[in-house]
């Protein structure tokens, strides 16, 4: 059986993840023991079914029974086994879409890597993960579960999509909030090309179900330092709208502008009690996901 | 404008240049995906429009410094045509008869004085030519030349003429001549003293329109030497009353001091033919004086008055004409024979004359006839010698002694206009009849022609306008006499003879004969009465008497205007008066021709008549007019024009980056204080 690999985890990916743990800053609810603190006692461990193993997987997993039964080398997979769930939001609005002239990976693939990536740490350190792909409205909806596959079905529902039309972030927190049942740690990752009161109103709400929520907002340097030289024709990715720039000429006051803005955006997620990173493309987003969970107080 | 380096100017397509760099520029402007223009829209709002406003900018000031540069390379000048180096020159001298007004300081010698400094002043390329207006080109005799001393040769060697000049006819001449030459600069310069008379032609303004592309046309009036101007002739006027033959008639010339303290002041009037008269001057404190005469005409019709003062210094100096009409003194002796009838004025057949001068119609028309009335029997022979009209009146047997008289007025030479009327006649023939006998050469008049029924005879007046076309008409009428018969009758009686024709009054007067001694009046009806009192009229007869005495009438008289017309009945110009070696003399006809004055256009006014592209300069201010004319170059200008356009594109090229950098931070202001 050969592995698939897939556009948004590669292996190196994986090694560069391989150690790492995310943990939640506060406790949340799980119905095992494991490695997050549980308002729950006693959560009972039901087994869901079998894996492949794959090399690295850890040996004291394999199921020894079906291997001396069948000689197949598998692992046993329980349902939410973990007691940290997680959903990743990914906005997949046309704005995410960019990608600068210096820049590897569009606003997109980044936000979609670093989403895989976190969706197989997740898995990795047994916790539950969900995915939510959204634009002006919430497209794919993957429910937060521990079981192996998971993280696959995440993969190739982010390979699904391409970035395209407007943002909704408030509709689609606003939307995850009603979802969930029980508090759990959120992870946005968007450029936040929207409008702030909604998204500050998505993210209160989540605040006020004791949601972990942090937000990854994804930018391209292109779009924080105006890189081009004379003039340029600028057209909006969402509206279309198209601007001639003398690029040169309001280069110093779009960079104000844009950390006027960002300030304001940090202003508005610590009001909410949001944790808030900037993401920069150029960054590889591995080591940006490791400088996350570290900054999370995770190992 | 034009430029030194024409061939450069096919390079302003260059200009072109910059307007395709924009082009392409906007062509290849680079399109970019961007994730939202939100926040550039928060840096400056009318970022797009200002943007295009710039573009627009800095290509209208790219473009226009490659064009100044292309025509600062060309080496623009202004003032002149294209390579106008050089320029060709014509000066119309006036020559007319009117310039020689003035003497020593007329209008002529200050032209001639112009006109030499025009041609001395002529550089290398440059040419001219010398016209007159009424002689024609003087030099070269076709197109330019460019020997200025030769043009000032000719000049010397030009006078004057005593004819009036077709100015329009004159200056095709010279724009022929100016087509001739090869500068685009092209000049015209009509030195004239500006008489209203030249400038009266139709024409006039076309052919100033069809002198040559670019001609200057400029006046240039031709006046005395301002020096000798410190006195002048301010007032002309007559003492009030009716000029009258043989009546003194008061004149009164007022003086000015303009300028100076001239000394030995003389005024100097001309009446007529008459040996001028001199006065000399005592100027008020207020610089004026007015002299006074006394002139007695001796003829009517029109009397020219020409004052002019004149310093000891400097000669004759300025002057004023004054056109005056003397009317007619006439000695009518009337015998009739029913002098107790107050009826017979009025029944006087062709006695008209005499019935208006018997009772006046009061406008001072007929303040010169003096009228003697007797009765045959009391009729003195010597009155009648003295008599200019003789009218009979029912005197079937005049006497003798005054028929007598009448041949001997005839036999003497002298003019005598005889009336004969009603029942008129000497042995029970009529007065013609009995004349006619009594004339050597006899007089055939017509069978019909008796006394009391007058017919139509002849008619000529060739000197007198208004009467030859009533002559024609006269004779058309005739009934049963022919008009040889008429012409023959005024050439062998030698008569001129006053009749009636149609109800209107005609002259009868053989043409190209001696002049009659003797005017025979027949039958004018009252209806034609006012006419015959025409002033015009009445000057021509007592013109004519006078003459008779002379032997003939050597010179028309000349008839200008008319009493109480609304409009002068001739244009204004030079009439010949009564010199033929005299300066003619310009005048303009008024309603009473008492005040006729000197028809001199302002410059302004001439130059209005050549069209709106001639201007008038005084001949001090010519030097400087042509002067600016000179080509001017402007190199230099272009230059600086062109280096501005470069520094402004410089400047406003980088304008927007500070523009823009300023409106950011004030819009960054109210947007962090948004975000905080």
């Amino acid at each position: 059986m050969t592995a698939r690999t897939f556009r948004y985890l590669t292996p190196a990916t994986q090694e560069a993840l391989d150690g790492l743990v995310l943990s939640s800053r506060g406790p949340v609810e799980g119905r095992i023991a494991g490695l997050h603190r549980s308002r729950h006692k006693g959560s009972s461990v039901e087994f869901a079914e079998y894996r492949e193993y794959v090399p690295g997987d850890p040996v004291r997993h394999l199921d020894f029974r079906v291997l001396a039964r069948s000689d197949r080398r598998v692992i046993r997979q329980y349902e939410d086994e973990t007691n940290l769930q997680a959903y990743v939001l990914v906005d997949r609005s046309a704005s995410m879409g960019f990608r600068g002239d210096e820049a590897r990976l569009s606003k997109w693939a980044y936000a979609c890597s670093l989403a895989g990536g976190l969706v197989y740490l997740l898995h990795k350190q047994r916790d539950a993960s969900g995915l939510v792909v959204f634009a002006e409205t919430v497209d794919r909806v993957l429910p937060a579960r521990g079981s192996p596959t998971a993280v696959r079905e995440a993969l190739e529902a982010l390979e699904a999509f391409e970035p395209d039309g407007g943002t909704g972030i408030g509709t689609a927190l606003r939307s995850l909030a009603s979802r969930l049942k029980r508090r759990s740690m959120v992870i946005v990752l968007s450029d936040l090309h929207d409008d702030p009161e909604d998204v500050a109103h998505g993210l209160r709400r989540l605040r006020f179900d004791r949601h972990d929520v942090t937000v990854l907002q994804v930018l391209d340097d292109a779009e924080v330092d105006l890189p081009w030289r004379g003039l340029v024709e600028l057209e909006d990715l969402e509206t279309g709208e198209r601007l001639p720039v003398e690029a040169g000429a309001v280069r110093d006051a779009y960079r104000e502008a844009v950390q006027a803005w960002l300030r304001g955006v940090g202003s508005t997620m610590a009001k909410a009690g949001v944790e808030h990173r900037v993401l920069l493309t150029s960054k590889p987003f591995a080591t940006e996901a490791a400088r996350f969970v570290h900054g999370r107080g995770g190992r | 404008m034009g430029f030194g380096n024409p061939a450069l100017l096919p390079f302003l397509g260059l200009a072109a240049l910059p307007v395709l760099v924009h082009l392409l520029y906007r062509r290849r402007t680079r399109r970019i995906a961007f994730p939202t223009l939100r926040l550039l829209r928060t840096v400056d709002p009318h970022l797009a429009r200002r943007r295009r406003l710039h573009e627009l900018a800095l290509l209208a000031l790219r473009t226009a410094a490659v064009l100044l540069a292309v025509l600062a390379a060309a080496r623009p000048s202004t003032g002149g045509g294209v390579g106008a180096s050089s320029s060709d020159t014509v000066v119309l001298l006036d020559d007319s008869a009117s310039m020689a007004l003035g003497g020593e300081a007329s209008a002529w010698t200050s032209a001639v004085a112009t006109a030499r400094g025009v041609f001395e002043r002529m550089g290398a390329g440059d040419r001219g030519a010398l016209h007159r207006v009424v002689a024609g080109p003087a030099a070269p005799a076709e197109g330019m030349s460019q020997d200025g001393r030769a043009l000032v040769r000719a000049l010397e060697a030009a006078g004057r003429t005593d004819a009036h000049g077709a100015l329009a006819a004159a200056l095709r001449v010279a724009g022929e001549a100016l087509a001739k030459g090869t500068s685009p600069d092209r000049r015209l310069l009509l030195v004239t003293d500006l008489d209203a008379g030249a400038f009266a032609e139709e024409d006039l303004a076309a052919a100033a329109r069809a002198l040559p592309p670019g001609t200057r046309l400029v006046v240039v009036p031709a006046t005395a030497p301002p020096a000798a101007r410190d006195v002048a002739v301010r007032r002309l006027a007559l003492g009030d009353g009716t000029s009258v033959m043989g009546k003194p008639l008061r004149v009164t010339v007022g003086v000015e001091r303009r300028a100076g303290q001239a000394a030995g002041v003389r005024v100097e009037l001309q009446a007529g033919r008459e040996a001028p008269r001199t006065a000399d001057v005592v100027f008020s404190p207020a610089g004026t004086a007015e002299v006074k005469f006394e002139v007695t005409p001796t003829a009517p019709g029109l009397l020219a008055l020409v004052a002019s003062v004149a310093v000891d210094d400097f000669g004759p100096n300025d002057r004023r004409h004054l056109v005056a009409l003397v009317r007619p003194r006439l000695e009518v002796v009337l015998i009739d024979g029913d002098l107790d009838d107050p009826a017979t004025a009025q029944a006087l057949g062709g006695g008209a004359l005499v019935a208006l001068a018997l009772d006046p119609p009061g406008d001072g028309s007929l303040a010169g006839i003096h009228v003697t009335r007797v009765r045959p029997s009391d009729a003195d022979p010597a009155a009648i010698r003295a008599a200019d009209v003789l009218v009979l009146h029912d005197a079937p047997d005049l006497p003798e002694a005054i028929e007598a008289a009448v041949l001997a007025r005839h036999r003497e030479g002298a003019g005598l206009l005889v009336v004969a009327g009603h029942r008129c006649g000497r042995n029970g023939r009529a007065v013609p009849d009995a004349l006619s006998d009594a004339v050597p050469g006899r007089v055939s008049a017509p069978a019909a022609a008796t006394a009391g029924d007058a017919k139509p005879l002849a008619v000529a007046a060739p000197e007198d306008p208004s009467l030859s076309g009533l002559a024609v008409e006269g004779i058309a009428r005739l009934e049963g006499v022919s008009a040889k018969d008429v012409l023959e009758l005024a050439t062998r009686a030698h008569a001129t003879v006053l009749l009636e024709a149609g109800g209107r009054p005609v002259l009868v007067r053989g043409s190209g004969t001696p002049a009659p001694s003797l005017l025979l009046a027949m039958s004018l009806a009252p209806a034609s009465s006012a006419w015959a009192l025409r002033p015009t009229f009445l000057a021509w007869i007592h013109g004519l008497v006078p003459s008779l005495a002379r032997g003939g009438v050597e010179r028309p008289s000349v008839v200008v205007g008319e009493a109480g017309a609304p409009r002068p009945v001739f244009r204004a110009g030079v009439y010949d008066l009564d010199r033929p070696d005299a300066p003619s003399v310009s005048f303009t006809a008024n309603a009473d021709l008492r005040e006729a004055e000197s028809a001199r256009l302002a410059p302004d006014a001439a130059a209005r008549r050549l069209g709106p592209e001639a201007v008038a300069v005084t001949a001090a201010d010519l030097e400087a007019t042509l002067a600016r004319a000179a080509p001017r170059d402007l190199t230099g200008v272009f230059l600086v024009l062109a280096a501005l356009a470069l520094l402004a594109e410089t400047v406003f090229a980088n304008l927007p980056r500070r523009r823009l950098g300023a409106a950011a931070k004030a819009s960054l202001a109210s947007s962090g204080a948004t975000a905080a």
